[in-house]
């Protein structure tokens, strides 16, 4: 197996405004996050070889929105990581040698379900375990690594909500740089831990709202990025790691840590060559669904020990002016969780970061971002952890 | 691409109406199946893609099922082509180097929705109006019967000769699916059989139709690097391509009805691959995409299998039976073993994979070296095509199993 370390470059990224978007359907999210791609990668359409596509059951969308003249477009779900494998699966198109450009989108309308937040219905043939899991609420579930957490690592409950509202009240105030975000203010430590319980630890600003949005990255070559633009940014590694239910099924499963996570990490750090991501790591994104998994994702991939973030947030170690800025565009509790794309958004904060485009959210001297997404649930996680870093 | 990719192994369950089991023993029986063909354990397999409709990937289906453990898994999506889907994430990982073997694997239990027949069509969420609507609602044999009346009007084929070709399609397949103990029809029917069967949408019948059923197959893609150390029969990947169309066909009054474009062009782009420059002479098997009969007849044209306009002629002259120069589907096709939107695409390949390796049986076709498996999902206007060349290799291994 080889490493995917400098076979791909990223020659343009886009967004739509994420938000509540009645305005607009699927296509039109499509076209809004594809346009601004494109205009960044200043390429037309035709000039696309292959397609990946995220969120829509009907993958010849993309060809239809963009008018991509029969090229092959595939289709890829990996529940709320399903944008980080799109682009996954565009970057293994490059670095096949098969196609020189290749166009990765997303789109989520989530807010047409017409229920706030994700309909966990089930399957009504699931019992025991598996309904459980199944059945509910998604914030029910991650309350379940809140409590645990508290009682494995011994903080108290107000040390606890005081961890998770920094973490939410860092992503709302980084939120406020970011145009494209759902929310576009910042809140306070009192709102945070004083608000309603969603599911107990968890209060409503622990909780990332499902919305609309999505996102797309265009892929080349870097032979034919370098004829295109100066600032391309390098796929540095790429891992992913996807559970196969033993959380649900082993009575060893801890609850403090993502297995998954840990695993995906590894392979990206082992692929870009990293051995110490606290020093090489300049900037990172998690997925902040609730406050609690960015807490626990620290130290899954490795900027913080275990057991021991919480005191690193009360240091300001995460902030934008801190050792190691994460969520620097406000995360999914500031920008929205548009399922499908949120995966592609992340590293479109990671994209600018590393080229230096990120406007008024720059960090200063950044090489290396590493983005992770998780999808799934309790034992059947699907995380990708991808690492940009600029050309040499 | 940047090295050759290699099919090591298959497997493939036994397709029906499997109320015995769930869709976690169907993987295992194909899964395993193309394990032991390959001679790996799952611990082996550095990522697999994996298609099936019905769950979304928070039910680790795949992992759990086959003990795959953290093992990657990506989850294709591309309606009736979920399947080629699949085995493409998985020739293009092998291929850019960042897996040496990878699992392609699907299933699906349509039976468990009651429903026996293929729900087609896209539903891509938002609201449909116009012409979408009308198209959407559609089932494949009203698609179908869209194309068949328009080829037949355009080339001047008289409704009875264009009703026999298809009479034929349907009675060499059905005797093919009676020698497949995997398929789920294991009788063979008689041309009465269909002049009587009722009208599913003219001039298709019932017979011409397949259902949704059961299945599940599997498929071990690696590096033939990886596969000569592994040391069993293999087929070689000599070219493959794909096409989606944009939805001209739904908006442009130019729009023929009298084959699909995105075949066409996933023929050449496969043959440009493989060095194919004369379709009817040097592929031998074909394993042709048939969730009708009409389906299948069009895609004679559009694969350079038949000249234009002459499919009914080439049908009728026999070019695709058994004993013909392009034996098709002989494993029953989709008439025989039902549609699997997350497998079919595997499924077909695995009678390609048998043929090539001289492991199939009472259906070995002689002197095949290179089979084509033409594979189809979406709507009028907007299909996603894949073609497939498979190949022997120069130097074959021992026989699986």
């Amino acid at each position: 197996m080889e490493s995917i370390k400098d076979k791909v470059a990223i020659i343009g990224m886009g967004t739509t405004k994420v938000g509540e978007r009645w305005d607009v359907g699927i296509e039109e999210l499509l076209d809004e996050a594809c346009s601004e791609a494109l205009a960044d990668a200043r390429i037309d359409p035709k000039e696309i070889n292959a397609g990946y596509v995220g969120g829509i059951s009907a993958t010849q969308t993309l060809n239809r929105v963009l008018k991509l003249n029969y090229i092959p477009v595939s289709g890829v779900e990996n529940a709320c990581s399903t944008g980080a494998d799109v682009f996954r699966n565009a970057a293994f198109a490059v670095a096949s040698g098969m196609y020189d450009i290749v166009i990765a989108a997303a789109a989520g309308k989530q807010k047409d379900a017409g229920t706030t937040g994700i309909d966990m219905a089930g399957d009504p043939s699931t019992v025991g375990m598996e309904a459980m899991i199944h059945n509910g609420s998604v914030p029910r579930h991650f309350a379940l690594y809140a409590t645990r957490y508290m009682h494995h690592y011994g903080y108290s409950f107000d040390e606890l909500k005081y961890t998770l509202a920094r973490i939410a009240v860092k992503n709302h105030k980084n939120g406020t740089l970011n145009p494209k975000a759902h929310f576009q203010k910042e809140i306070t430590m009192e709102q945070a831990i004083n608000a309603p319980f969603i599911a107990w630890p968890l209060g409503l600003y622990d909780c990332c709202a499902n919305i609309d949005g999505g996102a797309c990255a265009i892929l080349a070559r870097p032979e034919v990025a370098k004829r295109i633009r100066d600032d391309y940014v390098l796929v540095k590694g790429i891992g992913l790691a996807s559970g196969w239910r033993e959380g649900r099924m082993s009575q060893k499963y801890s609850f403090t840590m993502f297995p998954e996570n840990v695993l995906a990490s590894q392979q990206a750090y082992d692929q870009a060559g990293i051995k110490d991501p606290v020093e090489e790591l300049s900037h990172v994104q998690l997925h902040d669904a609730f406050t609690v998994n960015e807490l626990v994702d620290y130290e899954d991939v490795g900027i913080a020990p275990r057991g021991k973030a919480p005191h690193l947030v009360k240091d300001g170690y995460f902030e934008r002016d801190g050792k190691i800025p994460v969520n620097t565009d406000g995360g999914l509790k500031c920008t929205g969780h548009p399922v499908p794309a949120t995966g592609l958004k992340q590293l479109n904060e990671s994209y600018h970061q590393v080229q230096g485009t990120a406007g008024p959210r720059q960090v200063k001297n950044v090489r290396y971002s590493l983005a992770h997404s998780q999808g799934g649930l309790t034992g059947s996680f699907s995380t990708v952890v991808t690492i940009l870093g600029p050309r040499d | 691409m940047s090295r050759t990719v290699v099919i090591a192994g298959m497997g493939c369950a036994v397709a029906g109406v499997r109320s015995d089991v769930g869709q976690e023993d169907l993987l295992v029986e194909a899964g395993l199946a193309a394990m032991d063909a390959a001679g790996i354990v799952p611990a082996d397999i550095d990522a697999s893609w994996f298609g099936c409709t019905t769950v979304s990937a928070n039910h680790a289906l795949l992992n759990f099922s086959l003990k795959l453990g953290y093992t990657p898994m990506t989850k294709t999506q591309n309606g009736g082509a979920t399947g080629a889907d699949a085995l493409r994430g998985a020739y293009i990982a092998v291929a850019s180097g960042v897996c040496d073997i990878a699992l392609a694997a699907g299933v699906e239990k349509p039976t468990d929705s009651g429903l026996l027949e293929p729900a087609e069509g896209d539903r891509a969420g938002g609201s449909v109006v116009g012409a979408d609507a009308v198209v959407g609602e559609f089932r494949p044999p009203a698609h179908s019967a869209l194309y068949l009346t328009r080829y037949a009007h355009a080339h001047g084929i008289a409704p009875e000769k264009l009703r026999r070709a298809l009479t034929r399609l349907v009675t060499r397949s059905r005797r093919a699916g009676s020698h497949n103990e995997k398929a789920a029809l294991r009788s063979a029917v008689h041309e009465d059989d269909v002049a009587r069967a009722p009208l599913s949408a003219g001039p298709l019948t019932v017979l011409d139709c397949c259902q949704a059923l059961d299945g599940a197959a599997a498929a071990i893609v690696c590096s033939e690097e990886a596969a000569r150390r592994l040391g069993r029969r293999y087929i070689v990947l000599e070219g493959f391509g794909a096409a989606s169309g944009g939805m001209e066909g739904r908006t442009t009054q130019s729009y023929e009805y009298l084959g699909l474009p995105e075949a066409r062009l996933a023929a050449q782009r496969a043959y440009a691959m493989a060095g194919i420059m004369r379709p009817e002479q040097e592929i031998q098997h074909a394993q042709v995409f048939d969730l009708t009969t009409g389906g299948e007849l069009l895609a004679y044209e559009d694969l350079g299998l038949a000249p234009p306009g002459k499919a009914v002629d080439y049908v009728l002259d026999g070019v695709f039976d058994r004993e013909g120069r392009t034996p098709a589907n002989t494993d029953g096709g989709l008439l025989c073993n039902g549609y699997q939107a997350g497998a079919s695409g595997i499924r077909q390949v695995y009678e390609s994979y048998l043929q090539l390796t001289d492991c199939a049986g009472e259906r070995q076709i002689p002197g095949v070296q290179r089979s084509l498996v033409y594979t189809v999902g979406g709507a009028v206007g907007s299909f996603s095509a894949f073609v497939q060349v498979f190949g022997r290799p120069a130097e074959p291994g021992r026989a699986a199993g």
